[in-house]
């Protein structure tokens, strides 16, 4: 269970989080939407440990971060980060720098190099698996950095905007029905973000909606619906209530300048 | 013999230039000796410092030339293969054997004849650059007590110096010291993982972790501890004290010395300002910009303004220390010295460690360790 008590922060004077309460359940998938600069990769990085809140704490499978050297490390033990931008060994094949993170992780020798076998596989890059990663494509690079979460095996995975960054659509796919797989037989909480809400409709168990730095609303996609009254796609539902200025100032463009 | 002499000596590259090092030493020697009136004792000098340069080399060839330590290739090869303490080693022996003796008593020889050089300076210098090329191996493999003795001999034997018999009596016994360090070094042969030797740890997950770059390098389950175990901070203190104290010695004059240690307390204090500073903030930023601090009135974060506490506290000794050990009773060279082991030990074991500081305290972790090898994603 991931519990988030009173978190505020600030990089300078303006607060990008305001005193945020959530809970998530063991083996529960939440994502995380709103528009551009809200605050969601900053939640995150708090989620991470990557940032110290101003105030408030975080505790993670009854751990609270930050608290001793060992609960931190075990926290991080148990949750994996992956960010939105990180920086891989590009020296290292995609293979070495699997094995490389499974074993940072503790992962049992035979059962990592199966593990990390199968994921290139899954995300077809068994071909580029013994190449330096600076040579594989974009796409690439990011499918072999959300393979370096999934092999770790942790508990809990904390991912920032994973369908981004070049993913082609088998690779969206795989991870989608990835993640959903994790969830359900082995009830991993995972918390990730995405500014695109139709690639996370299907796998949401609950939308956390920021805006200007507080919850705005943090429901199953049903529950969102019926208090937003609208019955189409979660894209609909947020553009009722994250984009409502959106949704005035387009029907105004429409009007003014498209007929 | 000659095979076992050729063995013992480095490859003809390195013999050659310095035959030639030395046949122009020589030639300047008599230069100086015959065409330009130099006294015998000034032209021996560059006879003698060629020498003792030549000797030193030896002494460093004879541990890195043949000690598994410094050859990775070598060291991969000997773990897989059934070699096992004491059958001789297949490169070359790294103790001392009685080729070294003939070696050594050619350049001694060569040094009393041309430049009446005392017999015992060139064996004296030989052992000291073996130890010290021993020394370094034994912290990493295992012998940190044999390591311990011989950095704190080579004080010691700078203090000693003009004391013949005491010298040479100590220079055995840190001889003595390395041999026995040597053996337990090698009869704990193969060390682990060899690469970890060189990353002063021998956890495996440091080391990958080193090259998984971010968010793995920073936000992995890693603990770093410290290279130095807590009774060892107080050593490398003390050592650092020792070694200005009796490396200040050397100075012929007493205002000499008193110089020199002040120049070695100047720079302790800013070292440990440095050193500290540079250790911890790689990697790490406030969790306020200054702005923001002044801004929201939040002028002091105690969770990160704590690393600055160390840093401060070590000023403070420096600046006073010396004053207060003086008025103590203390020389100034005991004063001086005394506060750079208090400097060094501040430095070294000040709240908050490294690990608490990572994991504990109010940072914003940030990728650090990126090298140009590493590719952004994203």
């Amino acid at each position: 269970m991931i519990i988030v008590s009173g978190v505020t922060h600030h990089y300078g004077v303006r607060p990008v989080l305001l005193e945020i309460d959530l809970t998530i359940e063991v083996g529960e998938l939440v994502v995380v939407v709103g528009p551009n600069g809200m605050g969601k990769t900053t939640l995150l990085g708090v989620l991470s440990g990557a940032l110290s809140p101003y105030r408030g704490s975080v505790s993670i499978g009854g751990l609270v971060r930050r608290r001793s050297i060992a609960e931190e490390l075990e926290i991080r033990r148990k949750a994996v980060y992956l960010p939105d931008k990180c920086w891989l060994p590009g020296q290292l094949t995609g293979r070495e720098f699997l094995l490389g993170v499974g074993r940072l992780y503790d992962i049992e020798h035979e059962r990592l190099m199966d593990h990390a076998e199968r994921l290139l596989q899954l995300f077809e890059l068994t071909e580029n698996a013994d190449s330096p990663i600076r040579g594989y494509s974009s796409g690439q690079q990011k499918k072999i950095a959300l393979c370096s979460a999934l092999v770790t095996e942790a508990p809990v995975f904390l991912l920032d905007e994973p369908f981004s960054g070049g993913l082609d659509p088998a690779g969206i796919l795989a991870l989608r029905r990835v993640l959903r797989h994790l969830v359900k037989s082995r009830r991993a909480t995972i918390v990730l973000t995405s500014p695109v809400p139709e690639l996370v409709e299907e796998v949401a168990d609950r939308v956390l909606l920021l805006r200007e730095g507080r919850v705005l609303a943090f429901d199953t996609p049903e529950g969102l619906r019926r208090s937003t009254g609208c019955h189409g796609s979660l894209a609909q539902v947020l553009e009722r209530l994250i984009y409502p200025e959106m949704r005035q100032h387009l029907d105004d463009y429409l009007r003014d300048y498209a007929t | 013999m000659i095979r076992r002499l050729r063995l013992l000596l480095p490859h003809d590259i390195v013999i050659v230039p310095l035959l030639v090092f030395h046949l122009v030493t020589v030639g300047l020697h008599l230069l100086l000796f015959r065409h330009f009136q130099a006294t015998e004792e000034a032209a021996g000098r560059v006879l003698l410092a060629a020498m003792v340069l030549a000797t030193m080399f030896q002494g460093a060839y004879r541990v890195i030339a043949f000690h598994p330590f410094y050859n990775a290739d070598y060291r991969e090869w000997l773990g897989r293969a059934p070699w096992h303490w004491p059958r001789p080693l297949p490169a070359g022996p790294i103790h001392l054997v009685w080729e070294d003796a003939v070696i050594l008593g050619t350049f001694t020889g060569v040094t009393w004849y041309e430049a009446g050089l005392s017999a015992f300076v060139l064996p004296l210098v030989f052992l000291g650059v073996r130890a010290a090329f021993l020394m370094e191996t034994f912290f990493l493999t295992g012998q940190r007590g044999h390591g311990w003795i011989i950095a704190f001999g080579f004080g010691w034997l700078v203090w000693t110096r003009s004391r013949s018999p005491l010298l040479i009596g100590s220079t055995a016994v840190l001889t003595l010291v390395a041999e026995l360090g040597l053996r337990a070094s090698m009869r704990a042969f193969p060390w682990g993982d060899c690469r970890s030797l060189f990353l002063r740890t021998c956890e495996p997950e440091a080391i990958l972790s080193k090259g998984l770059g971010w968010p793995y390098q920073g936000l992995g389950p890693l603990d770093e501890p410290g290279v130095l175990k807590g009774r060892e901070k107080a050593l490398v203190a003390l050592l650092a004290g020792w070694s200005v104290f009796t490396m200040s010695s050397l100075a012929s004059l007493a205002e000499d010395r008193v110089l020199i240690i002040q120049y070695a307390w100047g720079f302790s204090g800013m070292a440990a300002v440095l050193g500290r500073l540079t250790t911890y903030l790689p990697g790490t930023d406030g969790p306020l910009s200054l702005a923001g601090r002044i801004r929201l009135g939040r002028w002091i974060i105690p969770g990160y303004d704590r690393l600055f506490l160390g840093p401060v506290a070590a000023l403070i000794i420096c600046g006073a220390g010396p004053f207060a050990f003086h008025r103590q009773g203390a020389s100034w060279p005991v004063a001086f010295s005394a506060t750079i082991t208090l400097v060094v030990f501040v430095a070294l074991t000040a709240r908050p460690s490294l690990a608490a500081w990572r994991l504990t305290c109010d940072v914003r972790t940030r990728p650090r360790g990126i090298t140009r090898e590493h590719v952004r994603v994203g």
